[in-house]
């Protein structure tokens, strides 16, 4: 590889695991203080790459479009709490895990019939569509804001956490439910927080995602979910930071791993990505940033 | 009479052992979580056929030394011999099937099974099937099956919980739920039987009736038993031998007359506490 | 109760009472069973035969995922992954050596290329297919049960869905022995009803003999309380490593059916959409019964016939989609959801079909049976590696 090529990936590697920070944000939000894995995160991704669109397609600006998207995509994000999980709220993982999944498949199919199946171009602003060329590496601007706005929400996503009453009461629920409530923290509330920042989260990723990619369509949210979950296992179940390290390595894992293997190989990535969280689960299950103790007995 | 279960086929020379010697030996052995000493240097010559009480307060280690011989939580120091045999690090169900059963102080039941098949699931260490005799249903299978079913019937019936056998376990109340891990644990067939709180929530006829069945089966089956309790009339007039653990150590020995008037042990229950 | 009691002496021969009774219930089941497949075979056209077949292969497979999941409560996602590995071993098998030439697969060793069941009568290459099936995937289980069967909760189901991700993934890129996403076509068609309801009898006989015995119990005690399970010397890997196994064999040896059944094999088809109407099958019948497991097998083969008059799709039952399921798998998954909130333990729960009805006739001595409501996989509570880690 040379060192051109290198600096390019290394642009392209950030700005994918800049767009699985975003989602792997959300995933872990929810999961910290439901212990649900939401497969359905990829889906409300694909709604808000799909409401961007049709607002595009309304002829307004795209920064209006934009905030429109993510408003819409967080009322169907609270719509699907309300709906499916708050029922089962309290429900052994796995039922809360295969719940998920009815979600995504209702969503994903519902999609279908709404859309259609074909994928549709998306309306990236030509401004961000360019290429720039810096000391002989090219750089997609697409990436530089994609990288640019992942940091900038985290950033306000860090200030939230740790400087409101709300960010505060929702740290408090992830570390341990039971005590957050019995200091008269309302977990619906804190829940439904959840839903409303990984779902915006979700949309703008949604748009990024369609930006990146030039096209989007019904089943685009499958991927993306599943990579930033593995994401959120690297780090550990349920912390954020740790899913965002966790989402930046695995951009860059992947990236340089098709730059590097042959060819022919280089449709397993997919595979290798979850043989590679398999291996993790095995010796690591606490992630990377995670430490456990034995449960008591 | 006398259907009731014994513990042949466990010949007491096979195990290599006789009254009087080390039934089981923990040396140094230590437990820390994240830095908190639930056990520290803790040591143990328990001789065959003694029933020895571990008392203290809450928070004391008690249940952790349960845990660790029982290898559940891994001691981070010592080493534990059961006879001859170091067990130190062996999976519990290993430790098990050497003979060292145990009760749990928040009732472990397995809730939606039967009350009978409760007890056959831990008979089952020592009578089993093979693979392909249960999948042909071979007559061997139905005998050993059969088998299983009367020894299972023996055990509940010994505490009196003959009529539940098909309730499932969870359904039962509380009182029979203790008795219930009581007859799994000696359905496994032990040498040793680990008590942990067996008495918590009795009150005081039971826990009466409660001591004297642990009297008796410790006579019948020739058990070693420990048995953490907080409720000192049990201890008291069952136990040849008491120790005292706080803060994760052992802070007293010695027979129940000598407990009973020991300062530290006082001092313990009601001077820092 | 410190005073010595006796065993009632009828107290074990009761419970072995029914044994008369019950197996003359079988034998009328399964000879109505057979009228009714022989008048199926006979009258019924090519597509509603099918369906009747479907049932019995989707049965199969639920019974082997409630085998695995249902008594362990190890959930696993990665069933499909050895129904597809079960389909592809049974195509490369019975293929007519001409026609694998002719679809390219230069990486099929020379021996498979030319391996030829053309001369063989059907039923003993389907069989033969569904042999080889089923150990090719126990096998695969074995090498990747070890490691997986040690996690819990939803450690194992995310662990498991890596897995048929990896299948899937080799089944898409391994075109010189898989054809890609393409598939492989012209496969014979060999299933009849007979094959298909033999084996979904062998499955359940198996699922069954195992639940009522040492093994089985140790399954269940191990999803109940592993800690307890354990305590009484449960070798809780071993038992979630027998149930891991066998569910592989037989929904290894349920792939050549369908393959044989569908004419083609293709990645498509053996991946999330098929997991998880399998995985609605079993929660709808109740986890860990097999009777439930073959009711929310039927049902859900059939539902989506009757639901199919409300699109425009063509689709030949879950395991075989076309382009869209559209309404119907909507339907599906919302009935799943409204399943999960409202009726969490399914039509069932632990429950067999049957078999308490014949129980009841010998004297009673149960004391209060109490319904405890069970829900899916409970106990699941524990640790990453708490399982049978140590
Ligand atoms: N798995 C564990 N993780 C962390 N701390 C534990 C664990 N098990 C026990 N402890 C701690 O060890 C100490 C001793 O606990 P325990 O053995 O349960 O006491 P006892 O049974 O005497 O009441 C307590 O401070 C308890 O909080
Ligand atoms: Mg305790």
């Amino acid at each position: 590889m040379s060192a051109s090529e290198f600096g390019q990936q290394f642009v392209n590697a950030l700005g994918l695991g800049s767009i699985y920070a975003l989602v792997a944000i959300g995933l872990a939000m929810v999961f910290g203080i439901l212990r649900l894995i939401n497969f359905a995160h990829g889906e409300v991704l694909m709604l808000g790459a799909f409401a961007a669109y049709y607002f595009a397609a309304a002829g307004l600006p795209f920064l209006v479009v934009v905030l429109l998207a993510v408003l819409t995509t967080v009322a169907i994000g609270l719509l699907m709490e309300r709906v499916a999980y708050r029922g089962i709220r309290g429900a052994p993982d796995v039922a809360l895990l295969l719940t998920s999944l009815a979600v995504s498949i209702a969503l994903q199919n519902g999609a279908l019939l709404a859309f259609d199946a074909q994928p549709k171009p998306f309306p990236t602003p030509a401004a961000i569509q360019e290429q720039l060329t810096v000391g002989g590496i090219q750089i997609s601007v697409t990436n530089l804001v994609t990288v640019g706005v992942a940091l900038l929400l985290m950033a306000l996503l860090t200030l939230f956490v740790t400087r409101t009453r709300l960010g505060t009461a929702m740290r408090a629920t992830a570390e341990n439910a039971m005590a957050a409530q019995l200091m008269g923290i309302n977990l619906s509330t804190v829940i439904v927080a959840a839903f409303a920042i990984g779902s915006a989260l979700a949309a703008v990723a949604g748009i990024l995602w369609g930006a990146r990619v030039g096209r989007i369509e019904p089943l685009m949210g499958f991927i993306p979910v599943l990579k930033a979950f593995v994401a959120t296992v690297i780090g550990g179940f349920g912390s954020i930071p740790g899913a965002v390290v966790g989402a930046y390595l695995l951009g860059f894992g992947e990236i340089y791993l098709v730059a590097l293997l042959p060819g022919e190989l280089s449709g397993y990535r997919d595979a290798f990505v979850f043989a590679a969280l398999i291996v993790i689960l095995l010796f690591r299950p606490q992630g990377i940033l995670g430490s456990s103790e034995p449960e008591k007995i | 009479m006398e259907a009731l279960p014994t513990t042949d086929g466990r010949l007491d020379g096979e195990r290599g052992e006789r009254p009087g010697e080390t039934a089981l030996r923990a040396t140094g052995v230590g437990r820390s979580f994240r830095g908190l000493h639930a056990l520290t240097d803790y040591g143990l010559e328990l001789r065959r056929g003694e029933i020895l009480g571990v008392i203290g307060p809450n928070g004391a280690g008690k249940t952790t030394l349960f845990n660790v011989i029982t290898g559940f939580v891994p001691a981070t120091a010592g080493r534990i011999a059961l006879g001859e045999r170091d067990i130190t690090g062996l999976p519990p169900d290993r430790i098990a099937s050497l003979g060292v059963a145990r009760t749990f102080q928040n009732i472990r039941l397995f809730g939606r099974m039967s009350v009978l098949d409760n007890v056959k699931t831990a008979q089952q260490l020592n009578r089993r099937a093979g693979f392909w005799e249960t999948l042909v249903t071979a007559p061997t299978f139905v005998r050993k099956e059969r088998e299983l079913d009367s020894r299972a019937m023996g055990h509940l019936e010994s505490l009196g919980l003959g009529r539940f056998q098909s309730a499932l376990a969870a359904s039962l109340p509380y009182g029979s739920q203790r008795k219930l891990e009581i007859a799994r644990a000696l359905a496994t067939e032990p040498r040793i039987l680990l008590l942990d709180e067996p008495a918590a929530g009795m009150n005081a006829q039971e826990t009466a009736e409660l001591t004297e069945f642990i009297r008796e089966i410790h006579g019948r089956f020739g058990l070693t038993v420990v048995v953490v309790e907080h409720d000192m009339s049990l201890i008291m007039r069952l136990c040849q031998r008491i120790q005292v653990l706080n803060y994760g150590r052992v802070i007293a020995e010695g027979t129940p007359a000598e407990i009973r008037t020991n300062r530290t042990v006082i001092e313990a229950y009601l001077g820092t506490e | 109760m410190a005073s010595v009691p006796s065993v009632r002496p009828g107290a074990t021969a009761s419970r072995h009472r029914g044994a008369v009774p019950a197996l003359a219930a079988v034998a009328l089941a399964l000879t109505l069973l057979a009228v009714f497949l022989a008048y199926a075979d006979a009258s019924f056209n090519g597509y509603r035969l099918q369906i009747v077949t479907l049932v019995a292969i989707n049965a199969t497979i639920a019974v082997a995922l409630t085998l695995t999941s249902g008594f362990t409560g190890v959930f696993s996602l990665g069933q499909i992954g050895f129904l597809a590995i079960g389909a592809y071993v049974g195509a490369l098998l019975n293929l007519a050596p001409q026609w694998k030439s002719e679809m390219f697969l230069p990486g099929l060793p020379g021996w498979l290329a030319a391996f030829d069941t053309t001369g063989w009568h059907p039923q003993v290459a389907l069989l033969f297919a569904c042999l080889v099936g089923g150990i090719v995937a126990a096998t695969v289980a074995t090498l990747v049960g070890m490691p997986l069967m040690r996690l819990s909760g939803h450690y194992v189901a995310v662990a498991t869905m890596g897995f048929l991700i990896i299948v899937h993934s080799v089944a898409n890129n391994w075109s010189g022995v898989t054809r890609g996403a393409r598939g492989l076509s012209q496969i014979p068609s060999y299933t009849n009803v007979w094959a298909a309801y033999g084996c979904a009898l062998v499955a359940i006989y198996a699922a069954w003999r195992l639940r009522v015995s040492p093994y089985g119990r140790a399954m269940i005690a191990s999803r109940e309380n592993l800690i307890a399970a354990r305590a009484v010397g449960v070798n809780v890997h071993r038992s979630r490593m027998i149930a891991f196994v066998v569910g592989a064999f037989l929904t290894g040896a349920a792939g050549p059916l369908l393959a044989h059944q569908i004419g083609s094999v293709a990645p498509s088809a053996y991946y999330f959409t098929t997991t998880f109407n399998v995985v609605i099958m079993v929660v709808l019948g109740g986890m860990g019964s097999i009777s439930g497991a073959v009711l929310g097998a039927a049902i859900m083969t059939l539902a989506p016939e009757y639901l199919r008059g409300v699109e425009d799709g063509m689709d030949l039952g879950p395991l075989s989609f076309g382009a869209l399921f559209g309404l119907s798998q909507i339907i599906l998954a919302i009935a799943f959801i409204l399943v999960m909130i409202f009726r969490p333990q399914g039509f069932f729960g632990d429950r067999e079909l049957g078999l308490g009805l014949l129980r009841r006739r010998g004297p009673r001595q149960d004391g209060d049976e109490a319904e405890v409501t069970p829900t899916l996989a409970p106990g699941l509570d524990v640790g990453p590696g708490d399982g049978a880690s140590r």
